[in-house]
C-alpha cells in the first residue's frame, strides 16, 4: 500500500490545496479549523477520481491531507506574524486558529517528515493519532494490523516524535 | 548512531520483558554510553502516558466523528426536514440530491431535496439565505421548477425543496426526437420565457446550462436551480460549475463570471447563447469539437475577441441526422445567415453588446421562424477583422483570464499588447502551438473521464520538450508560459521545473533583457517564494529579473512588478520593515507603468503599499497610498472584497492617524453592510477600539461583545484576546476598575497561550493596560511599579514608538500622581519623543502628551 499511497497523494494533493487556498480566499476571513478540515472531508469523499479500496485506506490519506494543509497554513501564519501589525488592529485576512501555535504545527510537520522516512508504517500511525485523533483500535482497523503492533508502533513514534520536538519524557 | 538503528533498537527493547530489557540496557551502558543515555530517554518517551497538550489532543478535535456525523450514509426512509427520502437521484460537484416525499404523508408530493455538501457559517449568512430563498420561491411560472423551502438542519446542513422533474435534459430530449432546428427554436422559446420571468422578477440564474433545462413527460420545458448558486453563496463559478469528469470545467459560465465581474440578467444571456449554439449544432464553441472543452480552451477562445460562428463550428453528421439533416453541409447551409447573426449576438463578450434581454432574444427567434427580418446585425467588418487581427496578438498567458496573478492582486486583466512584429509572430507560433496541444493531449491510462488542467498542461510539457528541441528559444517561451499556467492553478510543484527549464533555456537564447526570459525568472522567483527555504536564492532571482528588463514598456514593467512584489515580500518575511518598504515603492512606481489602463490591479498594488508602510511605522505614507488607491477606483466596478478590504484599510489608517470619527463612520457604513460572519467580528473589533478612543464607552461595550459573540466557538485565538482587550477599557471608560483589571489578566493569559511571548508587543501592551486600570482601582503603588518595569522592557529596544510613547506617558502621569515631579517630566519628554517618530504632531496622542506635560509643570509650580 506505502507505494501505490505515495504516488497517488502527491498526484492529487495539489487539487486538495487549491480547493482549500479557493475557499479561504473566497472567504476572506478566518475559517475555522474544523470547518475547513470537514469541507475538505467531504470533498474527498465525493471524488470519483479517488477510489478507496476501503475506509481504512481513505482515512490514511485524509490524515496525510489534512497534516499538509494544516501545516501550509501554520507556514502561511508565521509569515503573516513576522509582517504582523504593530498597532493593535488586525489588517487583511486572518488564518485560522490552529491547534498549538504555528511554530509548534511546524516542528511537527518537519519531525514527521524524518519520522517517515525512517519508516512509513510508523508515520501513518503518527499521522492517524495526532492529526485524525484515531483511536488504537481505528487504527489498527485502517492499515491492517494488530493492535498490539500498532500500540508498539505508537510508541516507537512518539518517543521519536517527542525527542525531535525536544518535549522531556 | 542513526535514528533507524535507535528506532531498531527501540522496538527490540519494548518487544522485550522488563528482565531482558535492563539486562540489554546494562550492557549497553558500558560499551555504548551515549546510544545507552539516548535510548533510555527515547524508551520512557514510548513508555509515557499521552498526557503533552500537542499529541494527546488531536490537531483536528474529533474530525472523523464530526464527518460521520454528517456524512453518516443518508438511507431511503431516512426523515429530513420533514420529508421521507425515496432514493438517490443525484450526486453533482457539490451536492447530493434525493427524491423525497412529505414524512406527514398530508400532501402528496414528491420533490427534490438537495444538500449542498458544506455547511452554513452564521448569523449573516443565515439571514441572507432567508432572504434569497423568499424571493426564489415567489418564482412562479409554468416553464420554472418551484421552489418549495428552503432552510437549514439543526446540524448546520443547508437543504433546498425543489420540486421534482421528472425528465430528460434539453439537448438529450431533442436529440432522442430528432427535433429539427425549427422545433427545438419553438422549445427554446419556452425555456426564454421562464428567464424572462425569473428577470423580471430580480432573480438571476447564474448556472444555466442543458442539465438545468429539463423537458418533462408532456414535452413541457422546467428550468431548475433558478438562483440556487447565490443562494449557497457561491459566487464563484470556477469553484461549483459543471463538473466534466474529475476538472470543475464552467462550460456555460459568461466571461464577466470568469472573471469575477459583475454578475447580471446579460450573465444569463450569455449562457443561452451557449445552450443555444448546442441546441442548433450539437457542439459548444470551442476549438474541439463537442461539448467538451478544457479551462485554457475556452479562455483561449475568449482571449480572442469573439467566439467562432455557429456555421463555422466542427459539426458532425451525427449532429445533422439529430437535427433531420442528412450531413452537417446541409445543417451548415441551415445555419448560416440568421441564425449565425442571432447567436452571436447572444455570445458577444461584452455584456453591453448582448441582446439586452431574454425578451429581445426570444424576439428576433419568433422573427426568425416567422421569416420575418431579424433585429440584430451580422458582425461588421471590423469586427471580423478584428477577430482576424487577433491571431496576431501576443500569447500574453493563455490564462489571462479567471485566475489569481501571482503578484496578489485578485483582478484579471484583459491584456493587449502592442508588440514588434518579429515578437508577434514568434508569440503567435506559441499560442498556436498550445492550441494544437490542447486539442490533442492523450488521456492518462485507465481514465475515462475529461482531463484535468494539470494533465492537460503536463502534456502539453512533455510535447514542449519533445518537439522544440531544435527552438530552444520557442522551447524556452512555451515552458515559461506552462509554468505560468501551472502556477495560475496553483501547481507549484509542477510549476518549479518548468519555470527552471525555461530560464535555463532562455537563458542562453535571448538576450539579457528579453521580457519573456525575465518574466520567467520572475514567475520562478515567486514560486519558489512559497516553497523554498532559501529565501537569498529567490531573492536573488527576482533582483537578477528587474533588473535586467528595464525597458520602459508594460510588458517589463510587470516583470518588475512581479518581482518586486517578491522581493518586499521575502524583506517582510524576514522581519525587514524598511527593506519592504522599499521595496514595495518601487514596485509602485512600475505599477503604474504596468497597469496604467487598470485601475484596480494598480490598487491592490498600493494596499500592498499600505500594508507594509503601515508595518514600518510610516503611517502618512500609508494613509497617501490607501487614499490614493481608493481615489483611482472611486467608481470603479470592483470585485467586492477588494472593496470592502480597501474601505476598511482606509477606515483602520484613519484611526492610526487619530481621524476617529472618519474612521467611526467608515466602519459602520460597512458594518451596515456586512454579511460575512467573520467580517462582522472583524468590524466589530475594529469600530469597539474607535469608540474607545472617542470615549464612547457604551458603544464600545456593546460592538466589543458582539466581536465576542461572533468570535467564539470557531477561533478562540488572538482575534478573541483582543476583543476581550477592548471590552476590558471598555469596562475601565465605565469606571469599573475590578471588572477590567479581570478581563485584562484574562487576556494576558490568552495571549501567551497562544504563544506570544511575554516581551512580545501585544504582552506589553496589555499589562501596559493593566497598570491604568490597577491606577484607576486606587492601586498606585502597583501601578507605577509595573510602569516602569514595563518602561525598562521597552529601554531595551525593539518595540513599536507609539506603545513605548504610550508607556512612557502613563509612567509620567503615574510618577507625577507619586510626587516625583522630575522623573515625570523626564518622561513625559522621552514619551514625546517616541511618538513624534511616527505619528503627526496634531495627533490625539501627543495633544494629550503635551496636555499631561503643561499639567505636571503647574504641579511643580504649587508650593
Amino acid at each position: 500500500m506505502a507505494q501505490g499511497f505515495e504516488e497517488r497523494f502527491s498526484a492529487s494533493y495539489g487539487d486538495i490545496l487549491r480547493l482549500a487556498r479557493a475557499r479561504l480566499a473566497r472567504e476572506h476571513a478566518p475559517v475555522s479549523t474544523v470547518t475547513l478540515a470537514h469541507e475538505l472531508y467531504l470533498n474527498l469523499r465525493d471524488r470519483a477520481d479517488l477510489q478507496f479500496s476501503s475506509s481504512g485506506a481513505f482515512l490514511a490519506y485524509a490524515s496525510r491531507a489534512m497534516r499538509s494543509l494544516l501545516v501550509d497554513m501554520a507556514r502561511e501564519r508565521l509569515a503573516q506574524k513576522r509582517s504582523a501589525e504593530l498597532m493593535p488592529l488586525t489588517l487583511g485576512a486572518e488564518v485560522p486558529d490552529l491547534a498549538g501555535t504555528p511554530e509548534q504545527l511546524v516542528a511537527l510537520d518537519d519531525a514527521l517528515t524524518r519520522l517517515g522516512a525512517l519508516d512509513a508504517r510508523l508515520l501513518q500511525v503518527a499521522e492517524m493519532r495526532v492529526i485524525m485523533g484515531m483511536e488504537v483500535s481505528e487504527v489498527a482497523e485502517a492499515i491492517g494490523i494488530s493492535e498490539p503492533t500498532v500500540k508498539r508502533d505508537w510508541q516507537r513514534a512518539k518517543a521519536f516524535l517527542y525527542e525531535a520536538l525536544g518535549v522531556a519524557p | 548512531m542513526s535514528d533507524a538503528e535507535a528506532l531498531d533498537w527501540l522496538d527490540r527493547l519494548l518487544a522485550a520483558d522488563e528482565p531482558e530489557r535492563e539486562a540489554e540496557l546494562a550492557a549497553l551502558s558500558k560499551t555504548h554510553p551515549e546510544l545507552h543515555a539516548r535510548l533510555r530517554r527515547l524508551l520512557a518517551s514510548a513508555l509515557a502516558p499521552d498526557k503533552t497538550r500537542m499529541l494527546a489532543n488531536p490537531v483536528l478535535e474529533g474530525v472523523t466523528r464530526l464527518s460521520e456525523d454528517a456524512m453518516r450514509v443518508l438511507q431511503p426512509g431516512d426523515v429530513l426536514a420533514g420529508y421521507r427520502l425515496i432514493r438517490e437521484i443525484g450526486r453533482g460537484g457539490m451536492s447530493v440530491v434525493w427524491l423525497a416525499e412529505r414524512a406527514d404523508g398530508v400532501v402528496k408530493r414528491n420533490v427534490a431535496l438537495k444538500m449542498p455538501m458544506f455547511m452554513l457559517q452564521g448569523a449573516g449568512d443565515a439571514e441572507r439565505f432567508a432572504r434569497e430563498r423568499d424571493a426564489l420561491a415567489a418564482l412562479s411560472h409554468p416553464h420554472v421548477a418551484r421552489l418549495y423551502d428552503a432552510g437549514v438542519l439543526p446540524s448546520g446542513q443547508p437543504f433546498i425543496v425543489l420540486e421534482h422533474i421528472d425528465g430528460a435534459p434539453l439537448t438529450v430530449h431533442c436529440d432522442a426526437q430528432r427535433l429539427s432546428l425549427r422545433a427545438r427554436l419553438r422549445l427554446f422559446l419556452q425555456v426564454l420565457a421562464a428567464v424572462e420571468h425569473a428577470h423580471k422578477h430580480l432573480v438571476v440564474h447564474r448556472d444555466l446550462k442543458p442539465s438545468n433545462i429539463l423537458v418533462d413527460g408532456d414535452g413541457q420545458v422546467k428550468l431548475l436551480d433558478f438562483g440556487i448558486a447565490k443562494l449557497l453563496g457561491e459566487q464563484d463559478p470556477v469553484a461549483a460549475p459543471t463538473q466534466v469528469g474529475g476538472a470543475m470545467t464552467p462550460l456555460y459560465a459568461a466571461p464577466e463570471q470568469l472573471h469575477n465581474a459583475a454578475i447580471s440578467t446579460l450573465t444569463d444571456v450569455y449562457s443561452l447563447g451557449l445552450v443555444l449554439h448546442e441546441l442548433m449544432t450539437g457542439a459548444l464553441p470551442y476549438r474541439s469539437a463537442g461539448t467538451h472543452a478544457s479551462m485554457v480552451e475556452i479562455l483561449e477562445t475568449l482571449r480572442r475577441g469573439a467566439l467562432p460562428r455557429a456555421s463555422h463550428a466542427a459539426l458532425e453528421d451525427a449532429a445533422a441526422l439529430a437535427r433531420g439533416r442528412p450531413s452537417a453541409a446541409k445543417l451548415r447551409g441551415e445555419l448560416v445567415g440568421d441564425l449565425d447573426t442571432v447567436i452571436s449576438k447572444a455570445l458577444r463578450i461584452p455584456p453591453d453588446e448582448r441582446y439586452g434581454s431574454a425578451a429581445h432574444l426570444a424576439e428576433d427567434i419568433r422573427r426568425y421562424l416567422d421569416s420575418q427580418p431579424i433585429a440584430a446585425r451580422p458582425p461588421s467588418f471590423w469586427y471580423s477583422a478584428r477577430l482576424a487581427l487577433s491571431r496576431h496578438r501576443v500569447a500574453a498567458g493563455v490564462a489571462a483570464v479567471g485566475f489569481t496573478l501571482v503578484a496578489g492582486a485578485s483582478v484579471v486583466a484583459w491584456q493587449q499588447h502592442r508588440e514588434s512584429r518579429a515578437h508577434a509572430e514568434r508569440t503567435a507560433a506559441v499560442r498556436d502551438f498550445m492550441f494544437e496541444l490542447v486539442s490533442d493531449v492523450e488521456k492518462p491510462e485507465g481514465q475515462d473521464s475529461e482531463v484535468t488542467s494539470k494533465q492537460m498542461i503536463d502534456g502539453a510539457v512533455a510535447r514542449a520538450r519533445r518537439d522544440f528541441g531544435a527552438q530552444p528559444q520557442l522551447q524556452g517561451e512555451l515552458l515559461g508560459e506552462l509554468g505560468r499556467m501551472y502556477l495560475r492553478i496553483d501547481e507549484i510543484d509542477a510549476a518549479i521545473p518548468a519555470l527552471e527549464e525555461a530560464v535555463a533555456l532562455l537563458e542562453k537564447s535571448s538576450p539579457p533583457g528579453d521580457a519573456a526570459l525575465n518574466r520567467a525568472r520572475a514567475f520562478l522567483a515567486a514560486a519558489w517564494l512559497q516553497t523554498s527555504d532559501d529565501q537569498q536564492r529567490t531573492g536573488t532571482l527576482a533582483a537578477q529579473a528587474r533588473q535586467a528588463c528595464n525597458t520602459p514598456d508594460t510588458e517589463c514593467a510587470k516583470v518588475r512588478v512581479y518581482a518586486g512584489s517578491t522581493l518586499s515580500q521575502i524583506a517582510s518575511f524576514a522581519g525587514d520593515d524598511e527593506r519592504a518598504l522599499a521595496e514595495i515603492r518601487r514596485t509602485v512606481t512600475d505599477a503604474e507603468i504596468a497597469f496604467g489602463e487598470d485601475p484596480e490591479n494598480f490598487a491592490m498594488q498600493l494596499l500592498h503599499l499600505t500594508l507594509v508602510a503601515r508595518n514600518a511605522g510610516h503611517l502618512v505614507e500609508a494613509s497617501d497610498a490607501v487614499k490614493r488607491a481608493l481615489s483611482l477606483t472611486g467608481d470603479l466596478q470592483m470585485r467586492a472584497a477588494n472593496r470592502r478590504g480597501l474601505e476598511r484599510t482606509m477606515a483602520i489608517v484613519d484611526y492610526d492617524l487619530g481621524h476617529y470619527e472618519a474612521a467611526r463612520t467608515r466602519l459602520a457604513t460597512l458594518q451596515s453592510t456586512a454579511s460575512d460572519r467573520d467580517e462582522r467580528a472583524l468590524l466589530a473589533r475594529l469600530l469597539a477600539n474607535v469608540e474607545l478612543e472617542l470615549g464612547n464607552a457604551e458603544s464600545a461595550l456593546e460592538n466589543a461583545e458582539s466581536a465576542i459573540a461572533l468570535i467564539e466557538a470557531e477561533q478562540a485565538g488572538e482575534a478573541l484576546a483582543y476583543a476581550l482587550q477592548a471590552k476590558a477599557r471598555a469596562f475601565a471608560l465605565m469606571g469599573r476598575a475590578d471588572d477590567a483589571i479581570k478581563a485584562i489578566n484574562d487576556v494576558q493569559r490568552r495571549l501567551l497561550a497562544v504563544g506570544s511571548g511575554p516581551h512580545s508587543f501585544e504582552v506589553l501592551r496589555a499589562r501596559r493596560y493593566h497598570a491604568q486600570f490597577l491606577s484607576q482601582a486606587g492601586q498606585d503603588a502597583q501601578a507605577l511599579a509595573e510602569a516602569r518595569e514595563l518602561a525598562e522592557r521597552h529601554a531595551e529596544g525593539g518595540t513599536s514608538p507609539i506603545e513605548v510613547g504610550l508607556t512612557y506617558d502613563l509612567l509620567g502621569e503615574l510618577e507625577g500622581r507619586a510626587g516625583n515631579g522630575d522623573a515625570a517630566r523626564t518622561a513625559h519628554d522621552v514619551a514625546r519623543e517616541q511618538l513624534l517618530k511616527q505619528l503627526p504632531a496634531d495627533h490625539p496622542f501627543l495633544i494629550r502628551n503635551a496636555a499631561l506635560l503643561s499639567a505636571n509643570t503647574r504641579t511643580k509650580e504649587r508650593p
